[in-house]
């Protein structure tokens, strides 16, 4: 072996014993549990423990809960993904105009919720979101529109939480687009202007085609992002109500953490690491064909 | 560029880099070092908020110091699991009664010494043990009690809530209609003690054939069942989260809810309120039962034990038979609110609320003792709520219960049959 | 015409309104945190504190005393908890990746091709999947509440290694040969041509790396069962179980929590959007 081998092993090889080690071997584990009725019982003595086959998928194929979450997730995703793609570009697109003064200034305050705390927001935003004593709904007074029962009507719950969510996350995507926006070749523009098209008109044919594939991939990312969900339902609600803001993550983390069913729960995980897999290939396929990888 | 630099150079700083490396490694390697001659403890909310109040004299009486912590309720549960996962649990810990069963039976908590179990009311007592040994000293115990505001009970023609489901109703709906924008009645959506108490004053067990199978399709807890919906049916009370109100007391206090149920860690949360609301303003008394008569009541408590992790349990037990001594008891009481466990303590608590709890705790109703028994509380609750928010009607909450229940004893079913648990 | 001319006062307004709006509850956050207490649950809910106290955060940090006993949130424990954490994870897994994406970049080794279609493939794995193996993997291990079992899953650093590996690429061959036909071994080559060279990938990384173990609250809620160990987001989320009637408290932990971060990003802003648009990092 050369010298140049051997330092690149020597190099490389922490990493990877780490990635088999925290990665690949557990996602075997996961596998292998999720064929087992791991629970307390089993966690107290391994001799009770059973291999049941492909039973606690079926389970969860037969419990409500676990649809209920799925759909809860799919609504988080379906709200979450226009909105913050949305607003990330509305904020985009004022901070790339060229008659905005003052951009560093409103990049920084834009960006910093970004950057805070996803505990502390989620703690600030239950009392932002109080039907009674909250800011948004004395905004909403102040609007002449009624006050919601944000955390407390199953049907606002999930709309509350995803208002939370833009507010942290749109900043990300802004940054992403700010610079796409600026990368939009400018002859075209002022080609199109020169040639009497208006503003609207420009963005819908100049430059909604330059960053579509930054918005395609954006979007995509960001549903892997809303797959995710777990800590606001943990901090906000608790699930409820009635169990509307449960995700697939919290029913795993109730399965596994809460409850030791550790079987069912792997099956739950390899569940998400199913459908987070789709959107990953989804990704990749696109971010290939655009050539961003 | 890079002039020929001694080797021993580079190796020192590449074996300065490793070295702190795993240096940092071994560093991040280290737990939470406690001191192996103080006593670790959990407690749950109220009790651990204030325990620390009742740790300086068993300091200076042992010379034992003790580290205790807190846990919030809603999630004691799984860090409790978790630690005995994980064999990270304290060397004492506060276990509400309704658990020990569950603890006792994955090995979590080691059985109580004889010696320290006298003095127990009889309920009590059932309720820790499993098999042979009892599993935990009880500590504080408590009773499901309504706590109402007088004024408003008597504006509306009662010198008390009636006894029987039909008149407390009757009074509800007076207290309704004299004041529509409050609410008579408050019970919190997630917590299932209100339902239970409903349902064990008519008798009939919540589990059947040994608790192998979930007995809510039982005539008896369908008519609860159908007395706790038409509560919420009956505009006596919001469909409420306990997240959603983060005050409840205050707003008992500024008469929001005029019949609040709840357990004696109430009375020291009033007590410790003058300026909102002062002790004549308010009472406690049973909680109705279907027909006046035979008050069955939501019994419970709290009882200390010792892990399996202990590193000295004689230590833990010493600390644990001080908390439950009955003067501690009494002290502790007067700081929460909380009964004490020990009958011989009782004569001298004063408080008319004491009575009503006493009452209720000399008729405990029957609630299963199964390891699975919290998970399957938990999911009659869910049901329930969902049956009050209109998704299902009692007999198909009654059936879906069941249905929940049985899946999750099924695992106790096989076991059962295996002969590897009584 | 008219139009026209407003239409750059409109857009100033509008990012202006904008901003502020998005501000706005970190504001409040920190109005509420000086207010004294119970005058958040009021109605109308106030914006502004009646007068300033620093009573929740003197209580949350250093606890009170009451008849000889010492009550206390352990707020600090769990600040000296993340910060330790997060350098402690920053350190080490700098440490592991800035070699490894350099090495995947630059030092041939046998089966290395194989070796980082591993990684992408590991890249895909979402964290949570693992979590219940490792959990118990970590039990075997007697890493359960400790720094390690914490950082651990953060340490493998995947994303890390393969961004590193990407600025790296961009160094020329030229000068690393030119370097070991000058006699100088690969650790030399690598600690004092090629580091000195990311030094701003190494803040960037390091950035990442701090921010994510600092808000990281899954992993730890599951790992850290001891209270004296909790990280903030940890500890702050079991407060707000028991003291949410405490607006104002809540609000002082939520302000300790998230007045590091938020400091460390306004100091190193440009590291941090440089890496966001760099498009390898997940932020």
């Amino acid at each position: 072996m050369t010298r140049t081998e051997r330092a690149g092993m020597a190099f490389a090889a922490p990493v990877l014993a780490l990635t088999l080690a925290i990665f690949v071997i557990p996602v075997a584990g996961a596998l292998a549990l999720s064929i087992t009725d791991f629970d307390i019982y089993a966690l107290a003595d391994w001799s009770n423990l059973r291999l049941i086959g492909l039973r606690n998928y079926t389970g969860l194929l037969g419990n409500p809960l676990f649809w209920r979450a799925l759909a809860n997730t799919a609504v988080f995703a379906g709200l979450g993904v226009p909105a913050a793609i949305g607003t990330s570009l509305a904020a985009a697109l004022l901070l790339h105009s060229a008659t905005v003064r003052w951009k560093p200034l409103w990049r920084v305050l834009l960006f910093a919720p970004y950057v805070t705390t996803l505990v502390a927001t989620a703690v600030v935003w239950r009392y932002l979101l109080n039907t009674r004593y909250g800011l948004v709904n004395r905004g909403l007074d102040a609007l002449g529109i009624a006050p919601v029962d944000w955390l407390g009507d199953p049907q606002a719950s999930i709309p509350a939480i995803v208002i939370f969510i833009v507010w942290k996350i749109f900043g990300y995507n802004m940054v992403i687009f700010t610079a796409a926006l600026a990368a939009v070749s400018t002859d075209l523009d002022e080609a199109a202007r020169l040639d009497g098209a208006g503003a609207w008109l420009r963005f819908r044919h100049v430059t909604l085609p330059a960053i579509g594939p930054t918005l395609l991939l954006a979007a995509i990312l960001s549903v892997s992002g809303f797959l995710q969900i777990f800590t606001e339902p943990y901090v906000m609600t608790q699930g409820g109500p009635a169990q509307s803001t449960v995700t697939v993550l919290y029913f795993m983390f109730d399965e596994g953490f809460r409850w030791w069913s550790l079987g069912s729960a792997s099956a739950v995980s390899l569940v998400l690491f199913a459908l987070i897999l789709c959107f990953t290939v989804l990704q990749l396929r696109v971010g290939r064909k655009h050539e961003w990888l | 560029m890079v002039a020929t630099t001694p080797v021993i150079r580079a190796g020192c700083t590449r074996r300065a880099l490793l070295a702190a490396t795993a240096a940092g490694t071994a560093l991040a390697a280290c737990g939470v070092h406690h001191d192996p001659a103080r006593v670790t403890m959990w407690a749950m909310s109220t009790e651990g908020e204030n325990a620390p109040l009742l740790m300086p004299a068993f300091e200076r009486a042992t010379g034992i110091g003790v580290d205790l912590q807190s846990l919030p309720w809603t999630a004691a549960h799984e860090k409790m699991l978790t630690a005995y996962a994980g064999n990270t649990l304290p060397d004492l810990m506060m276990v509400q009664n309704a658990w020990v069963p569950e603890f006792a039976a994955v090995g979590a908590i080691v059985p109580v010494p004889p010696a320290l179990l006298a003095d127990q009311f009889p309920g009590i007592a059932e309720q820790v043990r499993v098999g042979r040994h009892r599993y935990g000293l009880p500590w504080v115990i408590g009773a499901h009690v309504q706590f109402y505001l007088a004024a408003p009970v008597r504006a509306a023609g009662y010198d008390r809530p009636p006894a029987d489901w039909a008149g407390w109703t009757a009074m509800a709906r007076r207290l309704k209609a004299r004041d529509p924008d409050n609410w008579p009645i408050l019970m919190m959506l997630n917590w299932p003690e209100h339902l239970l108490s409903f349902a064990v004053q008519l008798g009939e067990p919540l589990l059947r054939d040994g608790s192998r199978f979930g007995n809510f399709r039982s005539d008896a807890f369908r008519t609860a069942l159908g007395f706790y919906k038409s509560l919420f049916d009956g505009g006596l009370a919001p469909r409420l989260l306990s997240t959603e109100i983060e005050d409840p007391l205050t707003a008992f206090a500024r008469g929001t809810f005029t019949l609040y149920p709840g357990q004696p860690y109430m009375v020291g949360d009033l007590n410790r309120r003058p300026a909102e609301i002062r002790r004549d303003q308010w009472a406690t008394a049973a909680m109705p039962s279907p027909t006046g008569d035979r008050p069955l009541g939501l019994v419970g408590g709290s009882s200390l034990a010792v892990t399996r992790n202990a590193r000295d349990p004689a230590r833990a037990w010493a600390l644990a038979r001080y908390l439950c001594a009955p003067a501690t008891q009494l002290r502790f009481h007067a700081y929460t609110g909380d009964l004490p466990s020990r009958p011989s303590a009782w004569a001298t608590l004063t408080d008319p609320a004491s009575r009503t709890f006493a009452a209720q705790i000399a008729h405990p109703g029957a609630e299963p003792v199964v390891a699975e028994w919290e998970r399957i509380k938990t999911e009659m609750q869910l049901v329930a709520e969902h049956m009050v928010r209109g998704s299902f009607t009692v007999d198909a909450a009654a059936a879906e219960m069941d249905r929940r229940a049985d899946r999750l004893l099924e695992k106790r079913r096989w076991m059962l049959d295996r002969g590897q648990i009584a | 015409m008219a139009v026209k001319a407003l239409r750059p006062v409109l857009l100033n307004l509008a990012v202006a309104a904008f901003a502020i709006l998005t501000t706005i509850p970190l504001l409040w956050m920190v109005s509420v945190s000086l207010m004294p207490g119970g005058e958040a649950n009021r109605f109308p809910p106030p914006f502004l504190p009646s007068h300033v106290t620093l009573d929740h955060y003197r209580d949350l940090l250093f606890g009170r005393w009451i008849e000889g006993a010492h009550f206390d949130y352990r707020i600090l424990p769990a600040l000296v908890n993340s910060l330790v954490l997060a350098s402690l994870a920053t350190a080490i897994s700098l440490c592991l990746t800035i070699p490894a994406g350099y090495a995947f970049a630059k030092l041939h080794f046998r089966g290395r091709a194989r070796a980082l279609q591993l990684l992408l493939a590991a890249a895909v794995i979402p964290a949570q999947v693992a979590m219940l193996p490792q959990f118990l993997l970590l039990q075997k291990l007697g890493l359960v509440n400790t720094y390690l079992g914490a950082m651990l899953p953060q340490l493998a650093g995947i994303y890390a290694t393969l961004y590193t590996r990407q600025s790296v690429l961009a160094i020329p061959d030229e000068m690393l040969d030119a370097a070991r036909v000058d006699g100088a071994g690969e650790w030399q080559i690598f600690w004092r041509v090629v580091v000195p060279l990311l030094r701003p990938v190494i803040v960037t990384l390091g950035l990442f790396a701090f921010l994510a173990s600092w808000g990281d609250f899954l992993w730890p809620l599951i790992i850290l069962t001891d209270q004296m160990s909790y990280t903030l987001p940890v500890a702050l989320a079991a407060i707000s179980r028991e003291h949410a009637q405490d607006g104002e408290l809540m609000m002082a932990g939520a302000v300790v929590t998230t007045l590091p971060v938020l400091l460390i990003f306004l100091a190193l802003q440009r590291y941090y959007i440089s890496g966001l648009l760099g498009g390898g990092v997940k932020g």
